[in-house]
Formats: C-alpha cells, structure tokens, sequence
C-alpha cells in the first residue's frame, strides 16, 4: 500500500511500458567497454538460444519468447494471441490442469507471461537448480498443449473479465485504445492486443489450436537464460529438451504496409468517470527496427529532452512557467517490428468547473505546440544534449541491476527484428547521436499529418451552461 | 554481500550493504513518520512534506536539484507510507556522496517556498483525483477507514481535498521539527558503496539532528465494518478483510502461508477456484498488512456485478475449506514461495536497501536470511489451519467496493455466509 508521487507514477508509466508491456524504450545494454557477458547459439531445429551469466545470487530468469503477437492474428479473431497465452497454463498431454503451477510454486518459482503486439513471452525466475525442471515443463507446453473445450469457455470469461478491468472500466485506457485504432490506418496495430469485446466473445477452441499449431514451434521461438548458468550448462539442457522438439515451418512475418499520413486526426471521449481530464498526441515513428542510421536513438533523445523529466523542456513551459499542467511527458516506443511511436500527455491543473476542462486541455496543446515548434526552429544546444545523453546511457547501466529486466531487454529486442550486437551498441549508438539528427528526427516525425490528438474529458452532469456549451 | 551498521553518537543509525558486483548503488534516509502520525486535521502531511523536500532549499532551487541528480544521470525519489517515509536516490557508484549530499540538503534545509507550495498543493490535488478515479486504488482506501474508523491508521496518506487545501508552511515546519529526530532516522547505502565513507557522510551531514524521541502514534484499534462507493462501471472491485497481525507477532509468518495459500498466485486456491474453474473473475488474490502494532489480512476481487452473487460465497468457502482441511505439501509450496521471494530480494541493491530500512524501523535490526528462511519453515499446516478457524469464526469482518453495488449489502452477505 505504497502511495508514491505523481511523478514517480508517470515517470514509472515509461517505465512499465518498457519492462511490463514491451513497448517502449529500447533494449539497453550498458556500456558497451564494460557490457554484460553474453552468449548466443542456435539448436538444430532452429531455435535461437541467449544465456546471460550473471552470479551475483544463485538464482536464474529462463524465458522463451514467440515471434508472435496481436499484430499477427488473423482478422476477426482478436485477441487470440493473448487468449492463447491464458491457455498456455492449461493441461497438456504430460500434466492435469493447473498442475503447470503448482509445480512451478512448489519448487520456489515466480512465473508468469505477456502478450504484445510483436511477441508473446513466458517466464519463471527460480533457484539455480530448478532451471531443468522449468525447461521440461516449458518445452513440454511448446509440443504438447492439450485443451479441452470446456478450458475454452472458462477461461474466455477470464480474458473478458481481465478487458472489463483493464480497459472498460479505465476511461484513460479506452481513450487510449480508441486513439491507437485511428492513428494507424491500415497496420494490424491499431487493433488491441486483449481484442475487441465481440470477437473476443465468440473465440473458440478450432482457431485457437490452428494459432498455436502456425506460430508456436521452436524456429518460431527464443529461449533466453539469464542467471546464475553457464553457457555449457545450458546449451546442454536446451538441446535436451527443446532440441528435441520437430515444429513445423512457421511462415514468414508478412504485415500490411501502413500508407502514409495525409490528416491529422482528433479523438474526443467524455465520460462521467473521469475526475482528472488529459490531453494526449500520439505519432507514428519510426521504430529501431525500421529507422535509417541513429533515427532511433536520435528520437530516444528527443523523448527524454523535450519531456523526459522535471528539467525538461515541456516541464518548464507547461508546469512552471504558465502553470497550465501539473504533469507533462513524452516517451518513445521503438521496439517495435514495424511502425513504432512518439506520444506527449499532460495533466491540466485540477479544474473546479468541468465545463472549463476542454479550454484548459485547447491551452495545453497551444503551449506543447509552441514548445516543438521552438525547437524545431532553434535546434538543440550542445549542453542540453550532453546532459540528455548521459542521462539514458546511465539507464543503461542501471537496467543491467536486475537480472529479469535484462532477459526482458533481449527478449523485446530479438522478437521486434533486431540482434544481440544491436543491443550492445545502443549505448554508444546514443552517444554518438548528433544534434542535427534529433532535429532531424524531430521534423520528420513531429508531423501533425502522422497524429492522433486525444482529449480525455468528463461528462457533464447537468446542461452546460450557455457559452461554454461544447457538448457532442 | 558484507552488511555493517554503525550507529551515530546521536542516534541515527546507518546501515550499509556492499554488492562489489554492481556499477551502481542505491541510497535511502527513512524516517519513522507516515500517515499514522498525522492529527485529523494533519491529513496527507506526511506526503506533502515529502513532495516539499524537492522544492527548494538553501542552497538549491527546485531545478537546481533536478539538475544536479541528471547531470549525473541519477534518480532521485521518494514515498510516503502509513508508517514511514522514504526519500532516496540511484546512482553510479561514484556519485554516492553527491546523492547524500542532496539527500541531505532536501531532507533537512527546505525552505518550502509558498510559491512553490502551492503549485505542488495542485499537483496533490491532482493526485487524490487520480486515486479517486482509479477504483482498485479506492478500494484499498476505503478498506482501511472500514478497518480503523476514525483513527490515523484509517485515513487515506494522500490526505484529503480538504485537508490539503488548508495545510500550510507552518504545518509543515512544525511536523518536521516533531518527528524527523535522529532516533527516527535511519540512513541505507546498498550496492557498491564502502560503509567507513558512508558512515562519515552520513555523520557530516545527519550527525547534527536533534535527538530526543517522539510520542508514539494512536495505537492501532481494530473495529471492521463496511464503507462504498456506488458508481456506474463495468465491474464491481470489492475487498473484505479481517484483523491480522503485527510485524513482530509469532503468527506473522504463519499469516504469510495462510494468505500465499489462499490467494498467492497461480496455485492459490482462490485462483485456481474462482478464475481456472469458474471464469468469475480476473484478477483475484489475497493480502497481508502489517503494521507495528496489528495489521489486516483480505482479499481482493474484480467482477461483473451479475457474478458477485457466486463470487461473495466462493470466497468465504475457500476460506473456511483451510480450516477444515490442509495438507502438509500445500503449506510446503506456499513456504517455498516465500522463500524463493526472499532469495530473489539479494539480487537488487534497490530491493535490499528497501528490505533494510524497513526492518530497521520494524525490528531495530536487519534480519538475517537464514532467519528469516527458518522463521518461514517454522510454519505448519497446523498453525495455518488454526489461523484459518480463528479468522473465520471470531473475525471481525470489514468490507469495501467501488462499482454498480451496495457495499452494505455485501458486508451484510459475507455476515450469513461466515455465521
């Protein structure tokens, strides 16, 4: 029951999208003169295997990872990439239901899994000595799922009740989802990744069997072991255990190619729900995996300097200088295959007259607006972009503390088409960005033509009164 | 991993843990002072003193501190609990005496500029509309005031519209002179770090904090009872709780295993009955709150107003079921659960720097591993299962939700359902 600052909790939402949900900064490895030992190897079946040594407690993180997300489902079967990633606790040939975890508690284990747009991944942090046990069981779901249709229906009230949380009853969280369906056009990414309620409703047991038969099959996955192992070690377990998997051929990644942008576009939700209105903007960007040389990390910098932190620019103008927000930020999202994004919110001021929140959410987006536009103009000064450097070279370094956040940094980063050897330059990838490629990356992507513009606001209870009346 | 302690000539006691391995470390001043502290009319103190601390001081302005903890590429941060506050800061393990010098600096020469108050009073403001529009939160809040009526203990650390509003630099002033003695101080450096130069930056810098002690907080007095908001959303989200224990009680431990078996993850029973047999909700489990003196045990549940009808009577049938039966290998897989939590605590200098300051202000010492893993193993199914009986039959209910329902309805439910 930790109550936290404000900003520590926007400062965490990066944060989470990072680490929790895969979708934003980048895979980041410390420096690369001093970067974590690791070591890469591929099983004969295909299976890409990355062990990162670590001994400081006797405990290990095992993962695997799919090339598989919401982007890639079939349409008119959302939300079954994450539907089958509920299900992967089920039985299999091998195990009663629900035996998957009690065999992982009894041994002391930590698991769970996650769903993306890009990647589905699996986990359990355990004692050293468990390691072989998680890869059997592991390696035994990969082969062997065996459900029945009645896990189906019980198990789809769970996934309904989990969007009915998450999003449903999180008016934020709908004005986001409804934001990400108009700013991609064309791209499967515009569809979330828990579903739209009606499809979810009627998945069943046929195409979801067919989903794990097409993508789950070890050339389609990334095993990743992180921990107090040896790469002996585990090459020897892996090839015992999933290297004896056949898998079928899983077809290559073909997307929809998103057009390019012709109009801004705007999104309005009003709720009665809502206490504290936001404003939102959300480009399209480029992503690691598809920027032209430092694009990427030039847009890393750009995020953290316009509105990383307290001292940034966005900071000053809008929270101290016209005190027009009590909170402002921008994050980046560029692990992603295909297009990723550049997004900006602000909380206004606590408003006594609802009917006042749009004019203070319209001020808001003149002032962000004027910010962007001053720095495309005057560019980024030397000192500014030195302190904004180090500052997420120093993350770098940071995220290499815990063993689980480096396994998930690999994970992200292997699944959304990049390397291990591009995880270890990003660092000195990010300090030899220039300030002509932030302003660069700035112009192209800060491109009103490539934005959705998000208002989140409350509904009034009463008419409003004459004037001010702005209803729908 | 080498732990040291020293204890200043005035009482503030700092501890150290070095984890050669890392580049980084990881410091933290906590004072014993949190919500519980505050009069009525204090509340939400705690927490505004905390956001004040990085607002300004005699030497930096309040991006003069931003600045300097970003010029090194640290975080500095911190969190106001019912029992404590935490200020701290991440570094690199070269900027360890920058990251207490600030430290310090924040904690103990603010001027708490009334421009700046008042920009912060907004940002508060803002908070507790954030915590009232996000229901799993409120909940929570609502649970606790059921819990402790009218006490400290029961109000909700953001404090209130209120309150907030009236609270001023005297206030704050006056609340810091009380409660931030050097008794109630301890400072935490993990990571890379060496505990002799700790030691004499923490003497520099704390070694001047006057030293007489506090009162004590209200005691903790708990009745139960019910508290609701109705509100038009998808799900209702509803905890019910009843009393538990404190940090120093036998039964700590035993509590722990009780709620790992109940709802602790995936093989809880409650997961396994309510979510992988029924469907009836997604996110359910069960949790402990302890605090120096009592604590609650509960259990949290979202779901469709339709189910609660089937949900209220699971609940309370899982948990008479543990009084009625269990087995030895069930309370052995709870254990390694919480021993396996334990383990995995050692690898992060964030996470031991935690761990530390709190069990120096809850137990006046740092537990060693090997204790806490053979406390752990002390519990057995029969002490799980008494606790089970003794909750279910003697305890006093307390019951919240936020959503399409009537949270007196529900206290008056789980009532018949427990008789």
């Amino acid at each position: 029951m930790v109550h936290s600052m404000l900003r520590k909790v926007i400062a965490g939402l990066a944060f989470i999208w990072a680490v929790g949900w895969g979708v934003s900064l980048p895979a980041m490895a410390a420096d690369s003169r001093s970067g974590p030992e690791v070591h890469t190897f591929t099983l004969n079946n295909g299976m890409e295997v990355v062990v990162i040594p670590d001994h400081r407690a006797p405990i290990v993180t095992h993962m695997v990872w799919y090339r598989v997300g919401s982007a890639d489902e079939p349409r008119g079967y959302s939300g079954i990439a994450h539907f089958l990633e509920h299900l992967m606790f089920k039985r299999t040939k091998n195990l009663k239901d629900g035996e998957f975890s009690k065999i992982v508690a009894k041994n002391g284990g930590q698991h769970n899994a996650f769903t993306s747009y890009d990647y589905t991944g699996y986990y359990q942090n355990v004692a050293r000595d468990r390691l072989e046990l998680m890869m059997q069981l592991e390696a035994d779901r990969m082969a062997n799922l065996d459900l029945r249709p009645d896990d189906i229906a019980t198990e789809r009230d769970v996934i309904i009740e989990e969007r009915r949380l998450r999003i449903d009853n999180n008016p934020s969280a709908l004005l986001g989802e409804q934001m990400m369906a108009v700013l991609y056009l064309h791209h499967p990414y515009g569809t979330p990744v828990i579903g739209w309620m009606r499809e979810m409703q009627g998945l069943a047991y046929e195409p979801v069997m067919d989903f794990y038969a097409a993508h789950y099959a070890p050339s389609n996955a990334i095993l990743i072991v992180a921990g107090d192992v040896t790469p002996d070690e585990v090459h020897r377990l892996a090839r015992k255990y999933y290297g004896s998997i056949e898998g079928a051929a899983v077809e290559p990644r073909v997307r929809p190619v998103e057009p390019p942008p012709v109009a801004a576009r705007r999104v309005e939700l009003r709720d009665a729900r809502v206490r504290q209105p936001v404003w939102e903007r959300v480009y399209t960007a480029p992503s690691y995996h598809r920027a032209e040389g430092r694009q990427g990390e030039a847009l890393a910098v750009l995020s953290e300097l316009v509105g990383g932190s307290p001292t940034s620019r966005l900071y000053k103008r809008l929270v101290l200088d016209a005190e027009l927000a009590t909170e402002v930020g921008t994050w980046y999202t560029g692990t992603a295959y295909d297009l990723g994004r550049f997004g900006i919110y602000a909380y206004p001021r606590p408003e006594q007259d609802p009917a006042m929140a749009r004019a203070s959410l319209e001020g808001i987006e003149r002032e962000v607006e004027a910010v962007l536009a001053d720095l495309i103009e005057d560019g980024v000064p030397e000192d500014e972009l030195e302190r904004t450097k180090r500052k997420l070279v120093a993350d770098a370094v940071y995220a290499r503390d815990s063993i689980a956040a480096m396994a998930q940094m690999f994970g992200r980063a292997l699944t959304t088409g990049l390397d291990v050897d591009d995880v270890l330059a990003w660092p000195d990838r990010v300090r030899a960005v220039t300030a002509d490629e932030v302003l660069a990356a700035a112009r192209t992507v800060l491109d009103e033509r490539g934005s959705v513009t998000g208002l989140l606001l409350p509904k009034p209870v009463d008419r409003e009164p004459s004037g001010a009346g702005d209803a729908p | 991993m080498t732990l040291a302690q020293t204890t200043l000539s005035n009482g503030v006691r700092v501890v150290t843990e070095t984890m050669a391995h890392l580049a980084t470390a990881t410091v933290g001043v906590w004072a014993n002072v949190g919500a519980r502290h505050e009069k009525p009319s204090e509340n939400g103190l705690s927490h505004m003193l905390e956001h004040m601390a990085f607002k300004g001081t005699g030497r930096r302005t309040a991006r003069a501190i931003a600045e300097e903890i970003e010029a090194v590429g640290g975080d500095l941060n911190a969190y106001t609990t019912r029992e404590h506050t935490v200020y701290y800061a991440r570094v690199l393990k070269d900027d360890v005496p920058l990251a207490f010098d600030i430290l310090g600096d924040i904690l103990l020469n603010s001027t708490f500029d009334q421009e700046e108050l008042e920009r912060e009073r907004q940002v508060i403001l803002q908070e507790i509309g954030q915590a009232h529009d996000t229901p799993d939160d409120l909940v929570f809040d609502l649970l606790q005031e059921a819990a402790y009526p009218d006490q400290s203990l029961g109000r909700p650390i953001l404090g209130t519209v209120d309150t907030v509003t009236k609270l001023d630099r005297k206030d704050l002033r006056g609340y810091l002179g009380r409660h931030y003695r050097a008794q109630n101080i301890v400072v935490v450096a993990t990571g890379h770090v060496d505990h002799a130069a700790v030691v004499r930056l923490a003497e520099d810098l704390f070694g001047g904090v006057p030293s007489d002690v506090q009162g004590r907080p209200e005691p903790a007095v708990y009745k139960g009872g019910s508290g609701g908001v109705s509100r038009d959303l998808e799900q209702v989200h509803l905890t019910l709780g009843f009393e538990g224990v404190s940090y120093a009680d036998d039964d700590f431990y035993t509590m722990q295993v009780y709620s790992m078996v109940l709802g602790g993850g995936m093989s809880s029973r409650l997961f396994q009955e309510v979510r992988e047999v029924r469907g009836l909700a997604y996110s359910v489990y069960s949790f402990v709150n302890s605090y120096a003196d009592g604590g609650t045990i509960g259990v949290y549940a979202g779901t469709g107003a339709g189910e609660m009808d089937q949900l209220l009577p699971v609940i309370v049938t899982e948990m008479k079921k543990i009084g009625d039966h269990l087995d030895e290998d069930e309370v052995a897989r709870a254990r390694a659960q919480l021993k396996a939590g334990v383990l995995m605590s050692l690898e992060s200098s964030a996470a031991r720097m935690e761990q530390i300051g709190r069990q120096m202000l809850v137990y006046g010492r740092v537990l060693p591993t090997e204790e806490l893993i053979a406390a752990i193993d002390a519990v057995d199914a029969e002490r799980v299962i008494n606790m089970g009986r003794r909750l279910v039959t003697d305890g006093r209910l307390c019951f919240a939700s936020v959503g399409p329902f009537e949270a007196r309805e529900g206290y008056e439910r789980l009532q018949d359902l427990l008789a």
